[in-house]
């Protein structure tokens, strides 16, 4: 009389397998279990909402490493502390002290990949019948593998353009590098960098960062990861020996979180002491991505015995086969209004590897593609000067979708099976 | 076996592909271009400010001329007469100029005071006015040179861009700036942007880092202190002295946007009917103490019958103020005390 629910066809015992004998289908069995896969998806359900209520305090993508891409996740009971005084009331000074372990995306991801291979490999048999939740359940490997695919290979950087300049390498603003330029021709540097995980494994650690390839040893004294920079009062003691910090001080700030309405990007900063390679001290130099960006850029000069050198701290950078000119930005705007109607990049792509040389224009919504790339247009710099360009590669963008249709193929299918079950006993 | 085995199977690519891609970051050398972006085509400068901000105790006073380099040339010689037949008759007085030759003069709304017009040209000077102090010198100029799409200067490089004269005797600070004259974006980058002004009059409200700042507050209270139950902002606390009741410590924590040091020391001075201070004023008067959660600048300021020591301490949440106010007799006496309290901050 009624349609068959998707779990009780799950459930229905095979009838034409030959039962696989021993320990090993035993263990299948359980790790099959219907009441393993409602555990994992409660425990899914929690772990988005503490991820969520995270990201007031942190950064959206700390949390998507810590919670969401982790094998396991200590989440503080002040986050439930804070749900607790916003959505209920309780006092500011309620607050319930330590952490409890929990199971990260990771394990879970996997734990339900097992259980649902487990289900096939014990319970499901390859039948027409059965087509609509074989579709269902190769959907939801498919939605997962395309995240992983995006996860693991996905890149999203920016190109900063002024108008009239060009680029050849575009800079991810969630990781930072300390770099070490040297003029090596007039057109050319020699560049070596330090990666921020470093320097701040360095600044945990106090050990000095020695490699032969560096022009210099590097102590890391202090690394924050967002940081301010202010100019320093005349009785204040200097923070640094040499280069632009003399005149200022670093003042550590909260790290950005995925509510900030402000700051969208953390600005990190470090002390670092510069030890010549045959000892003589180099001096203290404050580094930080401020002085690349809002200041006029300016390049610490450092004289080392390998030759004169600029150090700075900056976004990381990727460069590209390819160059990019802005010829012409342009910002609209609705007559009497503010309101930006398009912001247009008219740009020429040059890459002589593969023979193009074209203009073309990059406009909202309009995005240009090449090697694989996408390049959207992002933002605009301050006072029109020039443009932001995202530049995305994601190998697996269209896994997503894909996943979704044969999802919900597979829900038609089911439930027209079922129906049509329904319609030919009710006939 | 069979589905042991085909489970295993399905399994396997993607243990083995998990575990394979999260690569190592180390150190890296290559050769690269030099940086073409920074090296952008030449900028052709098309438009000319000649602007002048004049700092009075109750007010500032602002001349404005912008307009193409071509146009503004003629207009250079007349824009310096009128600021340098400005006057003012008093402190609070409003002020006067002369008109130069053949000139218009339209009065202005809102903060306009007037409109100055040359015959014969489109351009006109504007003349406005501000209540209190419309942000520092180093904020208006780099307002100028943002319009111009010029980088902002430093305090340390502001003498370079600015000249100080003296009319009448009141000191007028000029620039002469010229740049690419751009619309204003409404699409930034994602860094932190500049208003309009500097923060000059009252900081702007208290933020929940602020609020967070405050909860981990702790200090020594001196002999005869004890904390009032009185609150003035959310996150603020406030001390009462034995024995000095008109005296009033107290612990306010601001969102660290709200205006700079020397900014801030001038709203306490404008409480108490000082002249504002000068950087070189702040740099000589003020007292760096140490506290347990970093250096304080402590300025002790007297005036209208009341005296005023007043801490700043920066925090990377927020900006801590610690301030005792009350009768010079009374609070005077309570110098030592209160920087002993201000050594004993902590944030735990």
């Amino acid at each position: 009389m009624s349609q068959t629910p998707l779990h009780a066809e799950i459930e229905r015992p095979p009838a034409n397998r030959k039962p696989a004998p021993g320990a090993a289908l035993a263990t299948l069995k359980i790790l099959a279990s219907l009441k393993i896969t409602v555990v994992l998806f409660a425990l899914s359900i929690i772990l988005v909402f503490y991820g969520t209520l995270a990201q007031k305090e942190q950064d959206i993508w700390d949390v998507v490493n810590e919670y969401f891409w982790s094998w396991c996740v200590f989440i503080p009971n002040r986050l439930t502390s804070m749900f607790l005084q916003i959505f209920f009331g309780m006092p500011t000074s309620f607050n319930i002290p330590g952490s409890i372990p929990f199971p990260g995306g990771k394990l879970i991801f996997w734990a339900i990949a097992v259980n649902l291979l487990a289900a096939h490999a014990t319970r499901l048999r390859v039948s027409w019948e059965r087509s609509g939740v074989l579709l269902i359940h190769g959907g939801l490997i498919l939605m997962m593998l395309g995240e992983f695919l995006t996860r693991e290979f996905a890149v999203e950087n920016t190109m900063t353009l002024i108008t009239g300049g060009k680029s050849s390498f575009v800079e991810s603003n969630r990781h930072v590098e300390l770099a070490f330029l040297q003029p090596k021709d007039s057109a050319t540097d020699h560049v070596l960098v330090v990666p921020g995980p470093m320097l701040e494994a360095a600044a945990k650690s106090g050990k000095p960062i020695d490699d032969p390839r560096l022009p210099c040893t590097v102590t890391v004294k202090q690394y924050y990861h967002n940081c301010d920079l202010k100019d320093r009062l005349k009785d204040e003691p200097p923070y640094t020996t040499h280069g632009e910090g003399k005149d200022l001080i670093m003042l550590e700030r909260p790290r950005i979180n995925g509510v900030d309405p402000d700051q969208k990007v953390n600005m990190p900063g470090a002390l670092v002491q510069l030890t010549d390679r045959d000892g003589t001290d180099l001096g203290t130099w404050l580094v930080s991505i401020w002085l690349q960006q809002t200041r006029t850029p300016r390049p610490q000069k450092l004289t080392t015995k390998a030759g004169e050198q600029l150090v700075s701290l900056r976004f990381q950078r990727t460069y590209k086969p390819y160059t990019i000119t802005l010829e012409e930005f342009r910002h609209e705007v609705y007559p009497g209004t503010t309101k930006p109607r398009n912001f247009q990049s008219d740009i020429r792509l040059e890459d002589p590897e593969i023979g193009v040389d074209r203009p073309t224009t990059i406009r909202m919504n309009e995005p240009m593609r090449h090697r694989g790339e996408t390049f959207y247009q992002h933002q605009a710099l301050a006072g029109d000067s020039g443009s932001v360009l995202q530049v995305v590669r994601n190998p697996g963008w269209l896994l997503p979708y894909l996943s979704c249709a044969v999802v919900s193929l597979g829900m038609l299918t089911h439930f027209g099976i079922n129906l049509s079950r329904y319609l030919r006993r009710m006939a | 076996m069979k589905p042991i085995r085909s489970t295993l199977a399905a399994i396997l690519p993607f243990l083995l592909v998990l575990n394979g891609c999260q690569g190592t970051e180390g150190i890296e050398a290559y050769d690269a271009p030099k940086d073409a972006n920074l090296t952008a085509g030449p900028v052709v400068p098309d438009t000319r400010t000649l602007a002048a901000a004049i700092y009075r105790e109750n007010a500032t006073w602002f001349l404005k001329l912008m307009g193409p380099i071509d146009a503004v040339a003629p207009l250079e010689a007349p824009f310096q007469a009128v600021l340098r037949g400005i006057r003012f008759a008093g402190p609070d007085a409003p002020a006067n100029w002369t008109l130069p030759a053949g000139w218009k003069e339209e009065k202005g709304t809102g903060f306009r005071v007037a409109t100055l017009k040359p015959p014969e040209s489109a351009l006109e000077i504007a003349v406005t006015r501000f209540d209190g102090k419309a942000g520092s010198v180093l904020a208006n100029v780099n307002r100028w040179r943002e319009e111009l799409g010029l980088e902002a200067l430093r305090e340390s490089e502001l003498a370079t861009a600015l000249t100080s004269e003296d009319v009448g005797g009141v000191a007028v600070q000029k620039v002469d700036l010229t740049g690419k004259r751009k619309a204003k974006s409404s699409m930034r980058p994602g860094m932190p942007g500049g208003a309009p002004f500097a923060a000059g009059g009252a900081p702007p409200a208290a933020r929940k880092p602020a609020e967070q700042s405050a909860a981990g507050l702790n200090f020594t209270l001196p002999s005869g202190w004890k904390e009032s139950a009185q609150k003035v902002t959310f996150a603020a606390r406030v001390l009462e002295v034995e024995g000095s009741p008109s005296v009033k410590v107290t612990f306010t924590p601001l969102s660290p946007q709200g205006g700079n040091t020397l900014e801030n020391v001038n709203r306490w001075r404008m409480q108490l009917g000082l002249a504002p201070w000068k950087q070189d004023d702040l740099d000589r008067d003020g007292t760096v103490v140490p506290t347990q959660a970093g250096p304080a600048l402590l300025v002790d300021l007297e005036g209208g019958g009341q005296k005023l020591l007043g801490a700043i301490l920066n925090r990377p949440d927020a900006v801590w103020f610690v301030k005792l106010s009350g009768p010079p007799a009374m609070a005077s006496p309570l110098r030592e005390p209160f920087i002993s309290l201000l050594r004993s901050v902590r944030f735990d």
